[in-house]
């Protein structure tokens, strides 16, 4: 069976092909192809892309949007190019996903519904993987494909958010509490020794959970171990993140009672988010360390 | 399958949906790409969506500070300086005012707020489970508020030879929300009637505008009682930020339909039925191995 370079293999500028048998008026019909798909997706998703790339720049819970994104990209072109061309034909039922992709796209269109909008973006990537290149390919680009979910806004991540202030909020008075801290706990305040802390949706944990899986879905990628240790790596992120997120809500309350409000909003406060996230880091790439290890008989 | 024929029936999927987009366009859709709706819901089109044009930049604070401050019956009681609360919820622009009715026992809220990041907007439940209220499950009755026209809005932003005032329904919602005590007897209780003015480009919302008046209630007051108040003050403050568009947009399907009737008709099939030209032999090279 001969291996072809047209679909993506071609927009990746992947080695060149071997044994391919000519079709006639084939080039100018895959470039015609590639146009009218590009350019098509290019107008379709211009408006849903503004959506997506307005959360990565000013949600809170999706700041960590473009990075992932820039890397399940990167990711799915290294799988690509290190999986050489795919094969020549696919069956016609791996046709299936790309309309159902397009009528999820109309979906959102008719109920002007960016959230369905910006997903069927992703349903379509995968139903181009099928259809140009079956299930292997499909299977090829799940990893980056799940990272790219990642960065799509959902509807219930603000809810989500709501919810884990009230937890984390919970958590924290539970924590100072045991510490023998007097205080008032609202939904998401807490008032302690004059000072008054408002846990924002900022402070709900979710923000450095979603962009903590990530990570741990790019350390699942990168390190070599079995699927149910990669599930473990995975499994860990979301706890890990809300549990230290808990503990700077204490640390932010414990220094504001100790040196003042102005200490415990000012550098601490800022600081300490991004030392808590690589602190979270460091241990999900110490736990694939120990994981990676081969397992025993 | 050949990989070839797979990539002719992806585009032709596309050219299929491009096409079908078009046609249930309207003309400022494709042209002016920003559209004003007033909505009640924030994540999708609601039941009874409308079209209006804004009066003036709602982004801008200066622009909403003109909303004048004697509303019909209603004069402001009280103004709110909450920036620190709209860099908490990161919204663009936030006017609270305090209005007061002679007749009215409360003051009623008028809250203004403008967001151009939609996915970290909190819809109105959102907002008050937040801040620890109680959301009724439906969250919330969509109601229509009568606004006649109005003459100050004349005086106030319309040219003498402007005609345009607002007449219309505005579609709202009406929603009590509570907090109880330890018994689960209601201690507080709060009512709001709000809408959503949506700037949607390509049917996808951009930037929100959230229009609330709110009060609080006597625990056993009831929504009949309320609304006629909160009404009164929207469709004071309704005119003052948009009027309706004279009349709604066709789309383009529509439009060639009923101008063309069953040649227009049988045009629209004859393009929607195009992509299937490259379909449909790429289909039968593949059934017959050719």
């Amino acid at each position: 069976m001969g291996i072809s370079r047209h679909g993506v293999d071609a927009v990746l500028m992947l080695p060149a092909a071997r044994e391919e048998r000519p079709v006639r008026g084939a080039p100018l019909a895959r470039v015609a192809a590639f146009l009218v798909v590009g350019l098509g997706l290019a107008f379709l998703y211009r408006a849903p892309a503004g959506f997506v790339w307005a959360a990565w720049q000013g949600d809170p819970y999706y700041s960590h949007g473009f990075a992932v994104f820039l890397f399940a990209a990167g990711l799915a072109t290294w799988r690509l190019w290190k999986a050489g061309a795919a094969p020549e034909s696919v069956p016609a039922w791996a046709l299936v996903g790309v309309p159902v992709a397009l009528a999820a796209y109309l979906l959102g269109f008719l109920r002007g519904d960016a959230y369905v909008l910006s997903w069927s973006a992703l349903l379509l990537a995968g139903g181009i993987a099928l259809a140009t290149g079956g299930l292997a390919r499909l299977r090829l680009l799940a990893a980056p494909l799940l990272l790219a979910a990642l960065t799509l806004p959902t509807p219930w991540t603000l809810e989500a958010g709501v919810w884990l202030q009230g937890i984390a909020t919970r958590a924290a008075t539970g924590v100072l509490t045991l510490f023998g801290v007097s205080l008032h706990a609202g939904v998401t305040s807490l008032s302690a020794g004059g000072l008054d802390f408002e846990v924002t949706p900022a402070c709900s944990g979710i923000q450095s959970a979603v962009s903590l899986l990530a990570v741990a879905a790019c350390i699942a990628t990168l390190f070599s171990m079995s699927d149910a240790r990669r599930r473990v790596v995975l499994g860990a992120a979301i706890p890990l993140a809300l549990l230290l997120n808990v503990a700077r809500l204490v640390a932010v309350v414990l220094i504001g009672l100790a040196w003042g409000q102005g200490a415990a909003e000012g550098f601490f406060h800022g600081a300490s988010s991004a030392l808590i996230f690589v602190v979270e880091t460091l241990i999900l790439l110490a736990l694939a360390g120990v994981l990676r290890r081969p397992e025993r008989a | 399958m050949r990989r070839e024929d797979t990539w002719r029936i992806v585009a032709a999927a596309v050219a299929l949906l491009v096409i079908v987009g078009f046609l249930l366009s309207t003309p400022s859709m494709i042209f002016a790409r920003k559209i004003d709706v007033i909505d009640t819901e924030l994540r999708d089109t609601g039941a009874n969506p409308q079209r209006v044009l804004t009066k003036y930049d709602l982004a801008n604070p200066k622009d909403l500070a003109k909303i004048p401050k004697q509303l019909g019956n209603w004069t402001l009681a009280k103004e709110y300086k909450w920036d620190s609360v709209a860099t908490i919820l990161d919204t663009n622009v936030l006017l609270s005012r305090d209005y007061a009715r002679a007749d009215v026992f409360q003051p009623v809220n008028l809250l203004i707020i403008q967001s151009g990041n939609v996915s970290s907007f909190h819809p109105a439940p959102v907002c008050y489970r937040a801040q620890g209220w109680d959301v009724p499950e439906n969250e919330g009755d969509p109601v229509q508020v009568e606004v006649p026209n109005v003459t100050w809005a004349q005086q106030q932003w319309l040219s003498k030879d402007e005609q345009n005032v607002f007449s219309g329904n505005v579609s709202a919602k009406i929603l009590t929300v509570t907090r109880h005590d330890a018994n689960g007897t209601v201690t507080e209780k709060r009512m709001a009637l709000y809408t959503y003015i949506k700037r949607e480009d390509w049917r996808v919302t951009n930037s929100v505008t959230w229009v609330r008046v709110e009060m609080a209630v006597e625990p056993n007051a009831t929504s009949a009682e309320v609304l006629p108040i909160l009404s009164d003050l929207m469709r004071e403050t309704v005119p003052s930020l948009f009027s309706f568009k004279v009349s709604e947009e066709k789309t383009l399907g529509e439009t060639v339909v009923a101008k063309y009737g069953l040649v227009g008709g049988g045009g629209v099939a004859l393009v929607l039925l195009s992509p299937m030209a490259v379909v449909v032999p790429a289909l039968l090279r593949n059934r017959t191995g050719r």
